[in-house]
């Protein structure tokens, strides 16, 4: 990040509301500019919310968000012409053709890289003749995603683009983010409920859960923060000390499993110090687990 | 902007395409009409079927008047129907430029509509034939004020609206009601006076058209979902 340049996202305490229910609640963040947020939380957990509020496609109730110092509230039209947005549906005209969809989008920016479009055209295989209507859910994933990219914009936002997308063509649609976050360094925000592909692409990771942000993290510091302990008690004994740390936990029979954040070896000998246990091992968790067990211990919790 | 013309042309394509093949299908049925009123009756002259032009333009007219309506009512409805509008809103457009592409399609339609129909009434058919045609019901100055007016109202359904065909049955709507109030203050209170009920009549569509689309425009432009 460039001294003096704001950073991508910027939200400050924002809400929306529809009538009585809060979709997003008092949410705080900032992204700093190069890196990748991936967003994840259960459905309904505010994540679409959230991204159609920084691309001024909803209104805020409360609060304030910048993204690229802009405030979408009042320039929408200024964010989106740095941002790259690629929805979860896409609702291009359907008597379009894709070489249609591409010199309309193309004539409404300021920018637009031609050999960028020829090589994902390539790339992705698509027919510039085929009408979007005949298009799969797959290939019109490819097509915004080329529609995003190709005005070179300095933040990209992806709102669950893989849902619905067979293997090979979450592979494809995978491969263009990467690239274009590997060659241009461009900041990247993108909610998806594949854990395993935001693992494998975020810096960082922001947890919502009913509205709230639940963690903001880098995803390696997590990881290594968070770890599932498998205790296993002596016969006939019960659990007598839980410590703080404690997100989630489960007793079946002498099988003791506590997820903890963060986890540290002292913690792990105070629980063999205050309970009666016979084993103890620590388990390394991937985001997916983690992500599971935050919502089951806020569920318990709620 | 150009990008934007040409989207909207496309989008109202339908409508002019509906345009041409209603004044070509009534000519037409009323050429092959002719044709047999001819082989009836053994006549044909070049004054019938100036005449008979001159009759289904001026149908045909009137009825474009409804396709003028029905630009305004697919102006934002259609496209908030089918979700395209969601497209539209992650690209750098402003709500002012989607409106004012949407309007000079629709004003060069409706401009299109009106002069062909002067041309064919007022040129074409006085060129052919020496008949005068000077009684019109109604005048020019109704139509095109009954077309600015159900434009105005189905441009402001629209604005809030899903679908062109609701929106354009809720212009229609107001447009009866005004209709039947105006002839209703006629029928009971002789209110216009004669003389000066058509200037009343279109004063009162055009205000209408004018108000309906100033409130749609108001209300579209202040909305931040798409």
């Amino acid at each position: 990040m460039t001294t003096g340049e704001s950073p991508a996202l910027e939200l400050a305490g924002i809400t929306k509301r529809f009538g009585r229910v809060t979709a997003v609640d008092n949410l705080s963040l900032v992204v700093p500019r190069g890196t990748t947020l991936g967003l994840i939380g259960p459905n309904g957990a505010g994540k679409s919310t959230t991204i159609r509020m920084l691309m001024g496609m909803l209104s805020i109730t409360s609060g304030k968000a910048r993204v690229l110092g802009i405030d979408p509230t009042n320039d929408a039209t200024a964010v989106k012409r740095r941002v790259g947005y690629v929805p979860e549906a896409h609702h291009i005209h359907r008597w379009m053709r894709v070489e249609d969809v591409v010199w309309f989008a193309s004539s409404l920016y300021e920018k637009w890289d031609y050999g960028v479009t020829r090589n994902l055209l390539e790339q992705f295989e698509l027919d510039r003749r085929q009408k979007v209507k005949n298009l799969s859910k797959g290939t019109l994933a490819k097509l915004s995603l080329l529609l995003a990219i190709a005005h070179e914009p300095e933040l990209l936002i992806l709102d669950e683009p893989m849902s619905g997308l067979d293997p090979i063509a979450r592979e494809e649609f995978l491969d263009g983010v990467l690239r274009t976050i590997c060659d241009q360094q461009r900041t990247v925000v993108f909610s998806s409920h594949s854990l395993g592909d935001v693992q494998r692409m975020a810096d960082n990771v922001a947890m919502l859960y009913q509205g709230k942000l639940l963690l903001y993290s880098p995803v390696d510091e997590l990881l290594a923060s968070v770890k599932r302990v498998r205790a296993v008690l002596q016969d006939g004994c019960q659990p007598t000390w839980k410590p703080l740390e404690t997100i989630w936990q489960r007793v079946e029979q002498r099988e003791w499993l506590l997820t903890v954040n963060p986890y540290s070896p002292a913690l792990v000998e105070r629980l063999r110090a205050e309970n009666s246990v016979d084993h103890v091992e620590v388990i390394d968790l991937s985001l997916e687990d983690v992500f599971k067990d935050y919502v089951k211990g806020r569920r318990v919790n709620s | 902007m150009k990008a934007l013309l040409w989207k909207d042309f496309r989008v109202n394509l339908p409508i002019i395409v509906a345009a041409v093949f209603i004044w070509l299908a009534a000519h037409a049925i009323a050429a092959v009409s002719m044709i047999f009123f001819a082989a009836h009756h053994n006549r044909l002259d070049a004054e019938s079927w100036v005449e008979i032009l001159f009759r289904v333009s001026t149908a045909t007219f009137l009825f474009s008047q409804l396709l003028i309506g029905a630009l305004g009512a697919n102006a934002m409805a259609t496209e908030r129907g089918d979700r395209s509008a969601e497209f539209l809103f992650y690209l750098p457009v402003t709500r002012q430029q989607m409106l004012a592409s949407k309007l000079l399609v629709a004003l060069v339609v409706a401009v299109a509509i009106w002069l062909w129909h002067l041309l064919v009434l007022e040129i074409v058919c006085p060129v052919l034939s020496n008949v005068l045609h000077e009684e019109r019901i109604p005048s020019y100055a109704v139509v095109v004020a009954s077309g600015v007016s159900l434009f105005g109202a189905a441009w402001l359904a629209s604005s809030f609206m899903r679908s062109t065909a609701y929106s354009l049955l809720a212009s229609l709507a107001l447009f009866g009601a005004i209709g039947a109030a105006f002839f209703n203050s006629v029928q009971s209170w002789n209110w216009p006076p004669e003389g000066t009920r058509e200037p009343w009549f279109v004063g009162i569509h055009l205000t209408l058209g004018l108000v309906g689309y100033v409130a749609g425009t108001w209300y579209f432009t202040r909305r931040v979902e798409p």
